[in-house]
Order: C-alpha cells, then sequence, then structure tokens
C-alpha cells in the first residue's frame, strides 16, 4: 500500500476529518514512506524539534527520548544564583506539548545507538527504530583538562553550567560566604555553551554582592583573550560595580595549571589564586552519546552540514543546538531553537524525497548585568552550498552607551515567550 | 494499528498551513535562495505570544504590509530599535516580503 492510501486509510479509521483540506497541502502525503523519527534529547533544540515536525506534519510519528519529567532551563539560571530568581521557576513540564502535538514521550535514557540498523537502544535493553532521527545532545564536560578539576571535584567546586544542583550549590556558596571575600570564576576557550554566560554569571554575582556583601570581589580568569559582548560587558562593570570585577585575559595569566580542591584555589602558569567561592566553567565537548556513537570528529564536536543538520558522520543522523559544528553561529539556546525549525523542515523535506529548503537562520541572544539591566547579541546567518557552512549575513552587539533597563525589560519578555514558544502546550 | 499518537486530534490549521507556507515561498525559488519562512520561524524565538504585554507582541496582529515596512526602517535606520537593526540588516528585499507574509497574513 503506498504512503498516500495508507494515510487515508489511517485518518478515516482514527476519524480525523476536521482540517482535512488544510492537510492535504501537508508535506506528508506527497511522500513515498511514512516517517519514523526519533528525537533524543528533551532541551530547546530537541522539544522545538520535536514540536515543528509534528507541526509541519501531524501523521508523522514523532518519539522524543528523554528521561526527565521536566525540563530545567540554562537561560535564567545565573538569575537563580544571583538570588533574582528560583530554580522553580525555571522548570517546565514535557507533558504539555507532548499532550497536545501528539509526541510520543520515552521517559529513559538513550544509553547506545545501532547505527547499522537505525536503532536507539534504551537502558532496559528496548530498541526504538527510527528513518532519520534528530539528535540534540547538549553539552558534556572535559573532565581533568585541567588538572585537578574532575566531576567528583564539581561537588564541591560547583561548575554550575548545567541547570539544577550545580545551581543551587553556587547560589549556597555565595550566601554562605563572608563580606569582603573572593568569588573567581574561570571562563573556558571556545568554543562552548552559552559564550557571554561567564560574563553574565560575573555581573550578576557582583550585583548580589553589592548588596549584600559589598567588600568583596570577583577575579575572572579567562583563557581568551577577549569575550562576546566585551565592551557592553566592561561598560556596565564600570558603571555599576567599579573595582569590584577583575578580569584577566590569558594574555596576563596564561593557561590555568591546577585546581586545588582542597584549598579551593587555582594556580595559573604565573600565580595562584585562592578563593572564597570558586566556580570553574571546564572546558567543553558534544554531549556523550554521540561522542560514543563516532558522530564527534577531533574536535569532540559534530560536523554537520547546516543545510539540514545532517551528521557529516551518518546520513540519517541531524544534530543540532550546543552540540553541533555551526560556526559562525554561537551555541546557544536561540541557535538550537532556530536550528531545530529548519531541521524539522529539512526533515519533513528529505523523507518526501526532496532536497530540504535553503536556510536562514538567526540568533540572539540576553545577558543581564543587573536585576533590571540587560546587554544582547544578535546575528543572521545564511548558507553557503559551496562550503556546506554559514556564514554571517549581520549582526552587532548592544553599544556601551546604552538603555540597558529597556533591553531588560524585553529579555525578560523573551524568556517567557521563548519558553512558552518551545514548552507551551 | 493506529499510533496512539492519531488518536488524538492534531493541532488544525497552524501545521498544514505552515508548511504550505513554506514550500509555497520555497518551491518556485531558484535553489541559492534562502527560504525566507524558515527565517520567519526563527523570528518566533521571540514573538510568539500576545500575553505579555510588552513590545514584544504577535506579528500577526499588525499585518504584512506593516511588518515589511518596519523591517525596512530597521534596515534603513530610519527606525531605531534595539535588537531588530541587527537582524533587518541581514534580511533583502524578498527576504524581508517573505518574512512579512508569513507572519503577517491571517492563517
Amino acid at each position: 500500500m503506498n504512503a498516500r492510501r495508507r494515510f487515508l486509510r489511517v485518518l478515516a479509521m482514527s476519524g480525523l476529518t476536521l482540517g482535512l483540506d488544510a492537510c492535504v497541502s501537508s508535506r506528508y502525503l506527497r511522500g513515498t514512506s511514512p516517517g519514523r523519527v526519533v528525537v533524543i534529547g528533551g532541551g530547546y533544540g530537541g522539544v522545538t524539534a520535536a514540536r515543528y515536525l509534528k507541526l509541519m506534519d501531524p501523521w508523522l510519528s514523532v518519539t522524543l527520548v528523554e528521561p526527565r519529567d521536566t525540563y530545567l532551563s540554562c537561560p535564567g539560571s545565573n538569575e537563580v544564583i544571583a538570588g533574582i530568581a528560583e530554580l522553580s521557576m525555571l522548570e517546565r513540564p514535557y507533558a504539555a506539548v507532548c499532550g497536545r502535538l501528539g509526541i510520543d514521550k520515552v521517559n529513559a535514557a538513550a544509553i547506545r545507538l545501532d547505527r547499522m540498523r537505525r536503532r536507539v537502544i534504551l537502558a532496559d535493553g528496548t530498541e526504538i527504530p527510527y528513518d532519520r532521527m534528530i539528535l540534540s545532545p547538549g553539552i558534556n564536560f572535559r573532565w581533568n583538562a585541567i588538572p585537578g578539576y574532575d566531576e567528583a571535584a564539581s561537588h564541591t567546586i560547583p561548575h554550575a553550567w548545567k541547570a539544577g544542583p550545580q545551581t543551587d550549590l553556587l547560589a549556597r556558596q555565595l550566601r554562605t560566604m563572608p563580606d569582603g571575600g573572593l568569588v573567581v570564576v574561570t571562563a573556558p576557550a571556545n568554543p562552548y555553551r552559552c559564550p557571554p554566560g561567564p560574563y553574565e554569571r560575573a555581573s550578576l554575582i557582583a550585583w548580589y554582592l553589592k548588596c549584600h556583601k559589598p567588600r568583596s570581589k570577583i577575579l575572572v580568569l579567562d583563557a581568551k583573550t577577549r569575550f562576546s559582548k566585551q565592551p557592553a560587558f566592561e561598560r556596565a562593570w564600570r558603571d555599576l560595580y567599579p573595582g569590584m570585577i577583575d578580569w584577566v585575559s590569558s594574555e596576563k595569566q596564561g593557561r590555568l595549571e591546577r585546581v586545588d580542591i582542597r584549598n579551593r584555589s587555582v594556580e595559573t602558569e604565573f600565580d595562584s589564586f585562592k578563593a572564597d567561592v570558586l566556580n570553574v566553567i571546564p572546558p567543553q565537548k558534544a554531549g556523550a552519546l554521540a561522542e560514543q556513537s563516532g558522530l564527534t570528529d577531533e574536535s569532540g564536536w559534530c560536523p554537520v552540514d547546516p543545510l539540514s543538520f545532517v551528521s557529516s558522520l551518518d546520513p540519517a543522523i541531524h544534530i543540532i543546538g550546543d552540540a553541533c559544528q555551526a560556526a559562525p553561529m554561537p551555541k546557544s539556546a536561540f541557535s538550537a531553537n532556530s536550528q531545530a525549525k529548519v531541521c524539522a523542515a529539512a526533515v519533513v523535506s528529505i523523507l518526501a524525497g526532496e532536497r530540504p529548503p535553503e536556510p536562514l537562520l538567526i540568533n540572539h541572544c540576553y545577558s543581564f548585568v543587573a536585576a533590571e539591566e540587560a546587554i544582547s547579541i544578535s546575528g543572521v546567518y545564511a548558507y553557503s552550498a559551496a562550503e556546506k557552512q554559514l556564514t554571517s549575513r549581520s549582526g552587532g552587539e548592544t553599544p556601551p552607551a546604552s538603555d540597558r533597563r529597556r533591553e531588560a525589560v524585553y529579555a525578560k519578555a523573551w524568556q517567557r515567550n521563548f519558553r512558552a514558544g518551545v514548552f507551551g502546550g | 494499528m493506529i499510533p496512539p499518537s492519531l488518536t488524538r486530534r492534531p493541532a488544525p490549521l497552524l501545521p498544514a498551513l505552515l508548511m504550505q507556507a513554506i514550500f509555497a515561498v520555497s518551491c518556485p525559488a531558484t535553489a541559492k535562495d534562502a527560504d525566507p519562512s524558515l527565517a520567519a520561524l526563527s523570528c518566533l524565538g521571540c514573538h510568539t505570544g500576545d500575553e505579555d504585554g510588552s513590545e514584544l507582541y504577535a506579528l500577526d496582529r499588525i499585518g504584512a504590509r506593516m511588518i515589511a515596512a518596519e523591517l525596512r526602517a530597521y534596515r534603513a535606520g530610519t527606525r531605531q530599535g534595539t535588537v531588530m537593526n541587527r537582524i533587518a540588516g541581514g534580511l533583502d528585499d524578498g527576504e524581508i516580503e517573505g518574512i512579512a507574509r508569513f507572519l503577517g497574513e491571517p492563517q
């Protein structure tokens, strides 16, 4: 039975008639095979992909593999550290979006991929077959890339680079540190999740300290020589927290040589710093499942063709979000959201035997510098078919002298809208 | 056997119209042209709802002509925003028209 006849039979059996006119114009009817798409990873990338697959073709079988019942948003977690927001405000259940759109959610971790047989293997041995997979595995840390800092160390010296208990731990340590203490934040080399994140964090920690422990200082030890939105951040630091935040470029202090958990100190090539609160943001790579499945290259990230975000290493697997190499797009929630929509449209096209539409993508990120002040960076990215890469069309950052209060109003609205646009029922 | 997802009524109109819009724009276009409806989907990363009462209003209420005019004004710098000047600067005329049609026409 061909796809169209099978589709019509299923439609008749299921009693779905409303909206048929609209639905016959959907892509699926022109396809040659029914598609089973499995999405792995319930972050902003994965949930957006599952959502848009179903919006674009409600009859597509879409399975979301994600062990948790609720998601904790990383954007917004620096506000929790500063005491501006509660962790529970960042929480969104999967039930609403999955229920309304008919996404089959599998509450389990995918532990292995059988790429030859196109199957996802779950922890209990269950196998889920797929025609196409969208993998949105997020990041993993390069433990021990900084000697002395491994996963066990993170239980006392938080990274707080995934929202959850780590966020709480860093927040608690700030609450109990003495006035006049030193907070040290170490920032990794590019690329990593959320390029402006370490500097938003330093800003919001400064905001907290200014309110509660005003004699304290913050030292940012950076593996880079410059950073995202630097002029606007540095202007905000001068305006709001004069003398409080000291950013140290790698040109000045060199590499991070070692983290000493017991002394809560870090050694650089030239110096040693003892902290009252130490936050190590380690170097990163693609999520574990991507690496274990052979979908990463020597960079540790997943090479893709951003026309469809199909893996350069497996023609049936698409990889989106922080894990994929989509430079010059930064690794952000907004990028993952934009990529997920492009990827969903591509998957629907490919299942219909057609070339994916040529993408135009957008990134946009706000960073808070105080409870009611924010700055931003934005970019538009086009596809270069010759290079199979994205190219930057336009972009820009908040200029140093700007209305940061106005941007904070937008930033808060963005957080609400973005979360609703992904997780809303 | 009907998959469980088919026993629920899917979201009505938006889905098919979404793809109709995407492919209505993309199919006749030449292969090297970017598909503006995909850029329009990225716009929804901010412009999703109308419940927040801020300036991030839902674009479907202001209409395609207004959206296109605003994007051109942002691009030319005759209207000063925060984010929108940077984004509009990356769009050509055809893309502005395509985005405006996608977001602004009643669906």
